[in-house]
């Protein structure tokens, strides 16, 4: 990683808050459309600057009335996006966790996935796009772990990296594309407990991901889009999804 | 058909302007201003809706984005900078620097209380004051009496543990 490419990573979780000045926020934009791993980082970081935002406060009233008599019946109509809503789904961590761990016990004693606990890395392949190179730059950290995960008849591997930091990289191309109303999504084992660790869409390739804490296994399932809080069907759902 | 997207503006004012309200209020101090940025954010995605990409986050995640933007801009302003010193010169809290857990009413509210909480202070004060205060981090560093660069490292890292955080707590990022 060069020096200016350092200088600006420094930068993304203020440049994220709007908390650069111009010059920087400029810099910093260039930067983005050359780096997709730190795009990513930047739309981690505005999510999380999202819920903190969160509020109840009622707007005052007659706002809506004098935007909706601002509209120009011209304009561009908004896509069907505006109408789409993603529910924010929360759940208490106790409930969660029993739900996680009963569903790792399931899921190893069924050998529906494989969970290969993590090792000292030693693999060095070359890399060949930002994240590629983030990804090799992990490997090369001294106390990085790597994990292999397997799909249940072998057939699939997915390799993973996690350096020191808990910041991960996730090689999934190799996973077979799923339709476009599921997706992957990453699981850690973290003391004991499945902690989703994010959603990766129907066609994954390297994906970024962070964990903290006493991490000893991944664990990649099929889901509906969107990704779910508990796996409830873990006998069902993985057979054949990777293999 | 206008009709029936001016609907789906309404229902998105319906579910989110409480929300940009709410950011841009706490960070401005002024009704006024804030109602001004809610009607600016709104009638952008109105005019440039192509602006928003879904594949990039939520509409909640893009609309509070540009009204923190927004708030900032106006924050920043000499006006609005002058006011702003003026009420800190006179000891009046900054309510932009402390969390107002009355407006935070909702379930996931409270695991990002908790989440905010285990950051260590320096990383909690650093994003509370750049996030909430709408300061740069140049600022901040000031502010706190802290090196530029350990002010970035703070809002980078406190950032990266509030996601792991919360994602530990079962919250799902880019919610609606």
């Amino acid at each position: 990683m060069s020096a200016d490419e350092q200088m600006f990573d420094e930068l993304l979780g203020a440049y994220a808050l709007d908390a650069v000045d111009a010059d920087e926020r400029r810099g910093v934009e260039q930067y983005l459309q050359v780096s997709p791993r730190a795009a990513a980082e930047v739309q981690a970081h505005r999510e999380v600057a999202t819920l903190l935002a969160w509020t109840t406060m009622a707007p005052p009233e007659g706002l809506w009335d004098r935007i909706a008599s601002s509209l120009d019946g011209e304009a561009p109509a908004p896509g069907g996006e505006l109408a789409r809503v993603i529910p924010m789904r929360q759940q208490p961590r106790g409930r969660f966790a029993t739900a996680a761990i009963a569903w790792v016990a399931a899921s190893a004693a069924a050998a529906v996935i494989a969970v290969v606990a993590l090792q000292v890395l030693k693999d060095d392949s070359g890399p060949v796009s930002p994240l590629a190179a983030a990804a090799a730059e992990a490997r090369s950290h001294r106390g990085s772990l790597s994990a292999t995960l397997e799909s249940a008849d072998g057939s699939v591997q997915v390799a993973a990296v996690v350096d020191s930091d808990g910041h991960g990289f996730l090689e999934a191309q190799e996973l077979p594309s799923l339709p476009a109303d599921r997706t992957y999504q990453l699981w850690g084992v973290i003391d004991g407990e499945a902690i989703s660790l994010g959603v990766l869409g129907h066609s994954p390739e390297i994906e970024p991901f962070t964990a903290h804490g006493n991490l000893t296994a991944l664990v990649i399932t099929n889901e509906a889009a969107g990704g779910v809080i508990t796996n409830g069907n873990p006998d069902g759902a993985f057979i054949g999804e990777l293999g | 058909m206008a009709r029936f997207h001016q609907d789906a503006l309404a229902e998105a004012y319906r579910r989110h302007a409480g929300s940009v309200f709410g950011l841009a209020k706490r960070l401005l101090g002024s009704q006024a201003q804030a109602e001004e940025v809610v009607q600016e954010v709104f009638l952008r995605i109105w005019n440039q809706p192509d602006r928003f990409d879904p594949e990039r986050g939520s509409l909640r995640s893009y609309l509070l984005a540009q009204a923190h933007g927004r708030s900032v801009d106006m924050l920043r302003s000499d006006t609005s900078r002058r006011r702003r010193e003026e009420r800190d010169a006179h000891g009046t809290p900054a309510e932009s620097h402390d969390l107002d857990r009355e407006m935070w009413d909702l379930a996931v509210a409270g695991e990002v209380r908790t989440a905010l909480e285990r950051l260590n202070e320096g990383e909690r004060e650093a994003i509370e004051l750049a996030y909430f205060g709408g300061l740069t981090y140049r600022e901040v560093a000031a502010m706190l009496g802290e090196a530029e660069g350990t002010v970035k490292s703070r809002i980078r890292a406190g950032l990266k543990r509030l996601r792991a955080e919360l994602v530990a707590a079962g919250v799902t990022m880019g919610g609606s």
